[in-house]
């Protein structure tokens, strides 16, 4: 008997430009919400429904719960569904002489159909309320994040900013969801001994960790990562199962590399003519994905067959048995050196489910259906449970660990961008300042400090380093971080010479207008 | 970058970069040929290391474009230095840290003035188990750096170590600390030798992906497009 707990991280940075009529980067949000949380969202429906049980974490980053409430987003989302069924209609119709793709055309305008009727008329726009349900019904279990995906090892030096991180994110929690988180994701499990102790400030009892960071404790772990570590301040850290995550992570041996599988890189937006993708391309003439793509993955090389969703449905199956067993027999191996049932972390980025591999929803809800058939041998637990039945646990202090490569920092800090750190380290000790001269202020003043924390925050996120180092859309990554420190310190200095412009403020303040119940006074040192 | 910081070390120093990498000297070294070779080997590390899975995944998310940026990079003008004497030091790995530092305007222009007998330098502490008082480090080692230098990827010897970072300047052969670092601790990249108890721990272990966790041992390798001189 073992247990398995399934972690599903939902992240997206915060994006939002009304400033411009169509922003490219908004689609990121627009085709996670189509391909990912609503299809997620309806498997765990679904099973509600016909009375499966199952338990999850979902870890539901701020700054993504702040968009799924943005009135201004889900409207631009509705106008961006409208675009994508004219195409989808559009293919239909372009199609109808290659059966075979016609039948794709129709699935893929079948399923933008759905999620327009599904956001409007069952999520009323705003998928908090879905997440609430599941909560309440005991089925998900729901955590936080910080507050904008803030890497917290490469901000040691300024605590006052790994403190604000926390507190607003579970502020922000509280009032999204109207429950109180009890563990933490800590963004890309990047972990340095010691952040524990902010959590237990707030309450927070437990976290995830990258494999080598229980490995490594300073004394060693008498199970692996096959139950947690406590840290010396009685924070759970759980450790990520290596073996598993192999099995679904992987491109190459990973299930979602499977050649029948939909293929995520050829997209219509890459393959037909610019002339007749024109009205649906961003400003007209720059070539994006659609979400559109008729091939199956197929093997190396360019020469792709088309897409066979019936040939994908049966590996589905395959896949998702093939996981529960190798788990169970992993859980059998492991009970024989356990003097307790073992416990099997897996935590993955949720936009791994349908985004990027297109049939993944369709293997979790398996997994969960054949977990739930299978009680005997294997159940699905979520680490406050887990706790609350096995309260000792061994105590050691974690190691510094990430699951970037090489488990360490080095994404987040390397040649292209390591030169944020300056300016973010500065405006945290900038920030504080503030803090302390300003203690107690209202109106205007008031309204532009907690604006400069904003902008202070948004800054911190590690996206934009992410994005610097693996090179995708870095131009914008560079305009990001450099607005938002130019924001701040445009802020803090008419602060300081009692001089702000009001104009510029009020347009920034409308624009980035995230947390709107932030207090600047949580910024300090 | 790699490329302007490889033209600031000594032609020894690429020389031996250079072996180290498996480059085989015949003959006179050629300063041009060797950081190219340099230069290609970095290339190819990078390609070898290709992201890890998570990563992979991670960057499907954001979607890039051939779109150039309709903004100008300056139109969010911010400072480049912020006028104060400062030196900050950031773990990386096991076996690097970043380091970036500043100088005040006054101390900026002295030095530049006054460039020919001072010399600017890290001073790099081990400072394992010690409280550091500025003198009693258990170890010690400098790293010239150069007035327009603003910051640099240092190669520290011990894991599981602390360590301090001074800014510093020599001038007559006398040493003057302008700032001092937050300590650091680099992280451990092994099991730790304390065990809970003398029967446990190697079995599970071993089980918790000890032979298939991509991350292990991998850490000797140069980190991508990153140099720094290590002189002891």
């Amino acid at each position: 008997m073992g247990y398995l707990s399934l972690v599903l991280h939902w992240h997206l940075p915060f994006v939002r430009h009304p400033e411009h009529p169509q922003f490219l980067e908004e689609d990121w949000f627009f085709e996670a919400l189509s391909e990912t949380y609503m299809p997620l969202l309806s498997v765990f429906e679904r099973l509600q429904a016909e009375g499966v049980r199952y338990r999850i974490t979902l870890s539901i980053s701020p700054t993504l719960a702040e968009m799924f409430k943005d009135e201004f987003l889900q409207n631009r989302y509705l106008a961006y569904l409208d675009r994508m069924l004219e195409l989808a209609r559009l293919e239909v119709r372009r199609t109808t002489e290659n059966p075979r793709a016609n039948r794709l055309a129709r699935m893929y305008l079948h399923r933008f159909q759905e999620c327009r009727r599904a956001f409007k008329d069952r999520y009323r726009c705003n998928l908090l309320d879905a997440l609430i349900r599941l909560e309440r019904a005991d089925l998900v279990d729901l955590i936080t994040s910080t507050a904008t995906h803030c890497f917290l090892p490469l901000f040691q030096v300024v605590p006052q900013v790994v403190k604000a991180q926390i507190e607003v994110a579970v502020q922000t929690h509280v009032g999204n969801f109207g429950s109180y988180p009890k563990g933490f994701w800590l963004p890309e499990c990047g972990y340095y001994p010691g952040v524990e102790e902010y959590l237990k400030e707030k309450s927070l009892s437990y976290f995830f960790l990258e494999t080598q960071g229980i490995l490594f404790a300073e004394q060693r772990p008498r199970y692996g990562v096959y139950a947690p570590l406590y840290c010396p301040n009685m924070v759970a850290a759980f450790g990520r199962d290596p073996e598993s995550a192999k099995s679904v992570w992987s491109s190459q041996d990973g299930y979602p590399g499977d050649p029948v599988y939909r293929e995520f890189y050829r997209d219509i937006g890459y393959d037909l003519p610019m002339e007749y993708l024109k009205p649906f391309l961003p400003d007209g003439n720059v070539r994006v994905s659609t979400g559109i793509k008729y091939y199956a993955i197929t093997g190396p090389g360019d020469q792709k067959r088309l897409y066979s969703p019936k040939a994908a449905e049966k590996k589905v199956v395959e896949h998702a048995d093939h996981f529960v067993t190798a788990r169970i027999n992993q859980c059998r191996r492991l009970s024989a050196r356990m003097d307790r049932p073992p416990l099997i972390v897996c935590p993955f980025d949720a936009e791994l489910f349908g985004h990027w591999w297109f049939e993944g929803p369709q293997w979790l809800e398996i997994v969960l259906r054949r977990v739930a058939a299978e009680q005997d041998s294997i159940s699905l637990t979520t680490p406050g449970q887990y706790l609350s039945q096995h309260p000792e646990q061994q105590v050691a202090q974690p190691c510094f660990s990430s699951w970037g490569n090489k488990g360490f920092a080095e994404v987040w800090l390397e040649g292209s961008n390591d030169w944020v750190y300056r300016h973010l380290h500065q405006q945290a000790l900038r920030m504080s300042e503030l803090v302390h001269r300003f203690p107690k202020e209202k109106g205007l003043r008031k309204r532009a400090l907690n604006q400069a924390f904003r902008e202070m925050l948004l800054a911190e996120a590690s996206d934009w380093a992410f994005i610097m180092k693996t090179g995708t859309t870095v131009p914008y990554a560079v305009r990001r971080t450099r607005e938002h420190i130019y924001n701040f310190t445009r802020i803090y200095d008419s602060l300081m010479t009692n001089r702000l412009q009001q104009e510029w403020f009020l347009e920034v303040e409308g624009r980035n207008n995230i947390f709107p119940k932030i207090d600047y006074r949580s910024c300090v040192s | 970058m790699t490329k302007e910081r490889l033209q600031s070390i000594s032609l020894e120093e690429l020389e031996v970069l250079a072996r180290k990498q498996g480059y085989e000297l015949t003959g006179a070294a050629d300063r041009a040929a060797l950081t190219e070779f340099i230069l290609e080997n970095f290339k190819e590390l990078e390609r070898a290391e290709e992201n890890n899975l998570a990563i992979r995944v991670e960057q499907s998310k954001y979607q890039g474009t051939e779109r150039e940026t309709t903004d100008h990079a300056d139109a969010f003008p911010i400072e480049k230095r912020y006028n104060q004497t400062r030196v900050v030091f950031m773990v990386r790995d096991p076996n690097w840290a970043y380091a970036y530092w500043d100088l005040d305007n006054n101390l900026l222009e002295k030095l530049k003035k006054n460039a020919d007998g001072d010399r600017l330098v890290l001073r790099v502490h081990d400072v394992e188990l010690i409280d550091f008082t500025g003198s009693n480090a258990n170890s010690s080692f400098d790293i010239p750096i150069q007035i327009d230098d603003t910051s640099w990827y240092i190669y520290l010897p011990n894991q599981n170590c602390s360590y301090i970072l001074e800014l510093g300047i020599i001038s007559e052969d006398k040493y003057r600390c302008l700032a001092r670092s937050n300590p650091i601790r680099t992280p451990r990249n092994s099991f730790s030798d304390n065990f809970p108890s003398a029967d446990q721990g190697l079995t599970l272990n071993l089980l918790s992906g000890f032979d298939t966790f991509e991350g292990f041992g991998s850490s000797s390798g140069i980190p991508q497009r990153i140099l720094a001189v290590h002189r002891e």
